[in-house]
């Protein structure tokens, strides 16, 4: 399966703060969505998972978000940012989690994605990040 | 943890961060998630949602948490 991580504590270089959601950026050809879907199954044995479309991640659809049952968090599964970026262009880093090597999005990627958002702990998480990593907006 | 002291509430906020490259890490990440669902628990809508941009998934995080809040907030 193509995916990339943020984790959910604000994955960076060096540093992250706690949040309560789990972003993954999915390649979203429709065989790669079944395969997040079946990862997806295998944690949380959930029927409403069949209801993500293969095809949603590449069409109308490029963020679906799961809640799961009994749990306090969300996970979003991203296809593309906006119109511009797409899973193909993310920046990532790899790190080893127990003998699996992941992807965890770096630093841009995160402010990328909250620097427009409305959410107020976002944009000082995209304020912080910019400070932090010296980022320069590249709109 | 000893006590420590800042000088503006920005400086705190950063000194929250995390290195992920702590072997401890994913293991205090399950008592952070549980200590805050005890302090201040939280229920988003169960199931799949779709969106037709971040900024939609975003807003309607911002909804689930804060009912009734403008964009704006």
């Amino acid at each position: 399966m193509s995916w990339s991580a943020r984790s959910p504590w604000l994955s960076t270089d060096l540093y992250s703060r706690a949040t309560q959601d789990i972003d993954l950026f999915v390649a979203p050809a429709p065989e790669n969505v079944e395969r997040a879907k079946t990862a997806l199954r295998s944690v949380f044995r959930d029927r409403s998972i069949d209801e993500i479309g293969a095809g949603d991640l590449a069409g109308e659809y490029p963020t679906v978000r799961y809640v799961p049952d009994e749990e306090a968090f969300v996970i979003d599964l991203i296809g593309r940012l906006g119109d511009a970026i797409r899973y193909e262009d993310l920046e990532f880093e790899e790190r080893d989690v127990e003998g699996v090597r992941v992807r965890v999005a770096t630093p841009r990627t995160l402010y990328r994605m909250k620097r427009d958002t409305v959410r107020l702990i976002d944009r000082a998480d995209a304020a912080a990040l910019k400070r932090r990593f010296a980022l320069e907006d590249d709109r | 943890m000893p006590v420590r002291k800042f000088r503006s509430l920005e400086e705190a906020t950063e000194a929250l961060w995390e290195d992920p490259r702590n072997p401890d890490y994913l293991r205090r990440l399950g008592w952070l998630w549980r200590f805050a669902q005890q302090l201040a628990p939280r229920r988003y809508p169960r199931g799949v949602h779709r969106y037709r941009s971040i900024g939609d998934a975003n807003r309607s995080r911002e909804e689930w948490e804060h009912p009734g809040s403008s964009p704006e907030r």
